[in-house]
């Protein structure tokens, strides 16, 4: 069962992972100084 | 009848149920008192019970269940972060997407059928609200306050991990967040980890050990973890944490910046613990206090309402009390995720119609936090009578003057009175008592009672008439959730040694209430009234008339690693097993002089998990 997860990560997750790096980190993970706030205002919470 | 709401939160940690009649929470408990495991995560059966029989209904009379956090939004969450930090969360992966997918993603389903199994009736809707909706509820629908901003902080939930909310009459607005991987809470159990403590658990140990150091990595951790901003709203620097990764909070990243590897549990602290402790300490407490700045400007507000993990921390919450930022603060007793059944049980309530009625009263809607299980004087004489155990009835009056005339002799007593507390403090009904005036008695309680680490501080109780007498506090904190300094005219010209480093500052007798005065001159102070608690409110006036002393030790009641004692048999049972002098149940007075030896197979130390 291990290595059906381990292939679905590697054929799913991992490609999904490089594609988000390339174009737009769900986590926005990188620090930036030219922003006033990190708050993200006004939507419906998550 | 009223209309009937059933919160839960299972299934992450403290597992907790609340039944909440028009809008007033009538019974609550968390599942850990009953099961006898600290932080129980499992479906809160034994909680759902006593609540539906205190309330005496059924499922069938319980207009709708609320669930406190929302699992298909989470799942995502956990999807998304999987993705986000591959290929280097394999490992984690393949241990934690089974679960997801086999049951966790129908949390509700599971939580349905956990409903039905338990046979008391149909089971009714069950709503789902979202984890901070939760601790924002929590935080603003009990309190006193007709309007107030609401700032709720915590690990996570689904994907918030800090919320601001605005207040106003029964409905709660969200103005902003900020979301996972980026947490407060995280980056404070990263450093609970990283210095040997149990996550989710061992974060109150750090804060109690921060005051013995000095905080020489504050700026590693603005420069290396966390970047804030003016108005609190962070990020933290990823690559320096492991929680996205894998099965550990630290790695190598926080061994470059501090020194070398984590601390092993159990090993000896040293002063890079006590640094590391008060390091981070500062940095949150600096970020709490800009939250509340922001919270203040952005609503308006004269009150602030605390709720989620990091709202535990009483000495974050006691500097936005002395800061002034706001006229009040109402910190919500189960802040952390047991108090998510509550909030969500509340929410739902509201929208049922359910009016916040204790603001006509004055206070707030919380009934002293006092909403678990509660035993009859009859139920206890029935009990001791079947264990065969010598005890003397008293009176309401005379217990409370013969325990106090006993505490002020050194002795420890076991205060087991009315109904259990909701949340994590024992606040005078679960509670060892012992007299703050003895320089021993700290070293003694940890040692010989709690048998737990020498370093924790004890916290005060406190008549709240005389509060101002003995601490620097300017309103009330009958939930124990606020640090305040030990009044100047209480402290001792203590000769502290320039040397005197680490757990060595403990020896220095710092004021006249030394058991419970903290190296940096600190005490959790819980503020009692006769209103709140009348029963413990007597026994301290029954100290103060014996002393002159109106403040007690007081500590949960339950050793190192144990749920807090839920029933006389859990109160007898730790009486024996400790060395606690004498033992009070309702109106029985048990002195361990006089009972019989106790015996029982196996260590029973060695079946509680240390925390």
């Amino acid at each position: 069962m291990k290595i059906l997860w381990s292939l679905i990560y590697f054929l799913v997750f991992v490609p999904v992972g490089i594609f988000f790096r390339l174009f737009r980190d769900p986590l926005r993970r990188k620090w930036q100084p030219e922003l006033s706030t990190y708050w993200i205002f006004d939507e419906r919470p998550r | 009848m009223g209309k009937l709401v059933l919160g839960l939160s299972a299934y992450y940690h403290d597992s907790a149920a609340v039944l909440v009649r028009d809008g007033k929470p009538i019974a609550a408990a968390q599942e850990e008192r009953f099961t006898r495991k600290r932080h129980d995560p499992a479906f809160p059966a034994e909680a759902v019970k006593y609540c539906l029989a205190e309330g005496g209904v059924g499922l069938d009379d319980v207009d709708a269940v609320a669930y406190y956090e929302d699992p298909k939004l989470k799942f995502g969450r956990v999807l998304t972060s999987f993705a986000a930090s591959s290929p280097f969360s394999l490992e984690a992966f393949t241990r934690v997407l089974p679960e997801w997918t086999s049951w966790k993603r129908d949390t509700v389903g599971r939580v349905r059928r956990s409903l039905a199994d338990l046979g008391l009736g149909a089971v009714p809707e069950i709503n789902v609200r979202r984890h901070h909706e939760s601790h924002a509820a929590s935080a603003f629908l009990p309190s006193p306050y007709e309007s107030a901003a609401v700032l709720c902080i915590d690990g996570v939930g689904e994907w918030a991990t800090t919320t601001l909310w605005h207040g106003q009459g029964s409905r709660i607005r969200h103005l902003a967040e900020i979301r996972y991987p980026h947490s407060l809470g995280m980056l404070y159990s990263a450093f609970t980890y990283f210095c040997g403590f149990k996550v989710d658990s061992g974060e109150y140990k750090l804060m109690g050990l921060a005051p013995y150091g000095v905080p020489r990595y504050a700026d590693v951790i603005r420069q290396h973890l966390i970047d804030v901003k003016d108005d609190g709203s962070f990020r933290l620097n990823m690559s320096n944490f492991e929680f996205l990764r894998g099965q550990v909070m630290t790695g190598r990243g926080f061994e470059q910046l501090f020194g070398g590897p984590r601390r092993e549990p159990e090993s000896p602290l040293t002063e890079r613990e006590f640094d590391l402790a008060a390091s981070v300490q500062l940095v949150t407490e600096e970020v709490v206090l800009k939250l509340a700045r922001t919270a203040r400007e952005m609503t308006g507000e004269a009150n602030l309402c605390l709720a989620g993990g990091v709202a535990l921390n009483c000495v974050a919450n006691g500097k936005v009390i002395q800061e002034t930022i706001f006229d009040s603060v109402w910190v919500q007793p189960a802040a952390g995720d047991a108090g998510g059944a509550l909030g969500a049980a509340l929410m739902v309530a509201t929208e049922l119609g359910a009016p916040r009625a204790h603001l006509a009263e004055g206070g707030d809607g919380m009934s002293s936090s006092l909403l678990g299980p509660g035993f009859s004087d009859e139920e206890i004489a029935r009990f001791l009578d079947d264990l065969g155990v010598p005890y003397t009835r008293l009176d309401e009056e005379s217990i409370a003057k013969h325990v106090a005339e006993e505490l002020a002799t050194g002795k420890i007593v076991g205060w087991f009175q009315g109904r259990m507390e909701f949340g994590p403090r024992a606040l005078g009904a679960r509670s060892i008592i012992g007299d703050p005036r003895d320089v021993d008695m700290q070293s003694t309680m940890n040692l010989k009672i709690k048998f737990r680490e020498s370093f924790r501080p004890f916290a005060p109780s406190v008549l709240a008439e005389e509060v101002e007498e003995y601490f620097d506090l300017h309103q009330e904190s009958p939930y124990m959730l606020v640090v305040a300094p030990v009044a100047k005219q209480r402290r001792l010209d203590a000769e502290e040694s320039a040397q005197a480093t680490g757990l060595d500052r403990l020896k220095v007798h710092r004021s006249t209430i030394p058991a419970v005065t903290h190296v940096d001159h600190s005490a959790r102070v819980q503020t009692v009234t006769a209103s709140s608690n009348p029963t413990y409110h007597r026994l301290l006036t029954a100290f103060k008339q014996v002393t002159g002393c109106p403040v007690l030790v007081n500590t949960s009641f339950n050793v190192r690693g144990e749920p807090i004692v839920a029933t006389p048999y859990d109160a007898y049972q730790c009486f024996m097993r400790t060395n606690i002098d004498l033992l009070a149940l309702g109106n029985f007075l048990l002195n361990k002089a006089d009972q019989p030896a106790w015996r029982e197979q196996g260590d029973w130390r060695k079946e509680i998990a240390l925390d």
